[in-house]
């Protein structure tokens, strides 16, 4: 169990990072894109967060104000870039969305290929 | 078990994400995806991390691609045929990636080098002596990276403001100099190569007329604004503080406009005050940082902010992790705000 464990979430990070990759390839849906991207993005911050696990580790919040014997922690650096990496994920993620609704106003569609079929209408 | 089973889950929901050719089912996969990520988290020992994926990933993303497909169209309209050069990047970058592991460490083994390098053995045994904080991650977040947290929520401020630039310039007739000085020359028409006019919704959220949902809501507000200030204020004890118990705070509002309507919303925190208090937070922080300077000391430098120096960090580090949360309570409901008054029918 633990020989497979060693190394389980590295594979699970590589498959949702190329799950993200191919959708924000091959998806022609500019909301498709995004939602790609934020898998994408997930697989990254599950990669930082799995090196922060410790075996019999526990959540870093110390004991008895952190005197006396502590339990074994887990790495709480990985942790902290996590955390606020989500909050600046979302910030983005709502600039790529308005992005698209500006898109779709102007063009009255967010497949990919209309609006490049319209670009080359115009010129 | 479950080790295995959850992140398999994880796979099966992002894979599905992708395929699916509705894009409302598509957006509550990945909520489910969201939500599967906040137990992995917890299973991962990440508290702080949940809780904010949680808000934030099963919640406030959630409504935004919601709302956002209500301005736009809610059918993924492009063949599902297999792009062969994309499959093979990224089955090329898959067995790159997969070589790379070879050399990676093992995980879960308290002896590979993110665990033993210097810093994070020194910030656990230093963190309650130069902070006061019990908990390692707030210490972190807060004092030894003070300055990367301080930055990090002027990215959120900054995409803040440019989401308010980005739609409140543009809701003009196309053909109008916008404030940029660009005229909307590019106005295409659609119809020319076979796009059909969706349906729009309704340009202004309006009030929801069932009576369950508008008592629970009024019911579970309270609790839910306790919790995210309870949240915020306990970075210290435990799990929580102002990147957490922001997105928290910013739900509470979201669900308000979603089932009491934009215009009742608007009553109780104005867009004009929204606005202000996405800079306060940061106004906060980097003044907690200029009270510092004055007062003699570094940049950010807690200590020097009172006699006592361990209560002194106490203190200001509850002072920034309130001004994050302020920061970050703002960009959630704007993102919210400015999303909802886009004029569909333009």
């Amino acid at each position: 169990m633990i020989e497979l464990l060693a190394k389980y979430n590295y594979w699970i990070v590589i498959i949702l990072l190329t799950t993200g990759l191919y959708g924000v390839m091959a998806r022609k849906n500019l909301i498709k894109k995004i939602i790609g991207l934020n898998v994408f993005q997930t697989a990254v911050l599950l990669f930082y967060v799995s090196m922060s696990k410790i075996e019999g580790g526990t959540a870093p919040i110390l004991l008895n104000h952190g005197h006396g014997p502590q339990p074994v922690f887990d790495n709480p650096l990985p942790q902290v870039l996590m955390l606020t990496a989500i909050v600046v994920g979302i910030s983005t993620t709502a600039v790529a969305l308005t992005f698209v609704t500006r898109i779709y106003r102007e063009y009255g569609t967010i497949e990919e290929d209309q609006i490049l079929e319209l670009n080359k209408q115009n010129d | 078990m479950t080790d295995l089973a959850i992140p398999l889950f994880l796979v099966v929901c992002g894979i599905a994400v992708l395929l699916v050719k509705d894009l409302m089912s598509s957006i509550m996969i990945f909520s489910v995806y969201s939500l599967m990520m906040a137990i992995e988290w917890c299973r991962l020992n990440a508290v702080d991390v949940a809780i904010t994926e949680a808000a934030v990933g099963a919640g406030i993303s959630t409504v935004l691609f919601l709302v956002i497909l209500g301005r736009t169209k809610s059918v993924d309209e492009g063949k599902k045929h297999i792009n062969l050069p994309a499959l093979l990047i990224t089955v090329a970058v898959a067995a790159v990636l997969l070589y790379g592991t070879i050399d990676l460490p093992h995980l879960r083994d308290a002896s590979i080098a993110p665990n033993t390098h210097v810093v994070t053995p020194y910030y656990l045994e230093n963190s309650y002596e130069q902070t006061g904080q019990i908990n390692v991650v707030a210490a972190i977040l807060a004092y030894f990276r003070g300055f990367d947290t301080l930055f990090e929520t002027t990215v959120v401020a900054t995409a803040g403001f440019s989401l308010i630039m980005l739609l409140r310039a543009g809701n003009k007739k196309p053909g109008a100099l916008d404030k940029t000085g660009v005229t909307a020359i590019y106005k295409k028409t659609p119809a020319s190569i076979g796009v059909k006019p969706t349906a729009t919704f309704p340009a202004v959220l309006d009030q929801d007329k069932d009576i369950v949902k508008r008592t629970v809501t009024k019911f579970l507000i309270p609790f839910i604004q306790l919790f995210g200030l309870y949240v915020i204020v306990h970075g210290e004890l435990g799990p929580g503080g102002g990147f957490q118990g922001g997105v928290v705070l910013g739900v509470s509002i979201i669900i308000y406009s979603l089932v009491f309507g934009f215009e009742e919303a608007k009553q109780r925190l104005s867009v004009r005050t929204k606005d202000l208090l996405v800079s306060t937070g940061v106004l906060v922080y980097g003044g907690i940082g200029v009270i510092a300077l004055f007062l003699g000391g570094n940049y950010l430098q807690y200590s020097v902010l009172l006699p006592d120096p361990q209560f002194a960090s106490i203190v200001g580090i509850m002072g920034v992790e309130i001004g994050v949360g302020i920061t970050v309570a703002a960009v959630m409901i704007t993102l919210f705000y400015e999303t909802v008054r886009i004029d569909a029918n333009d």
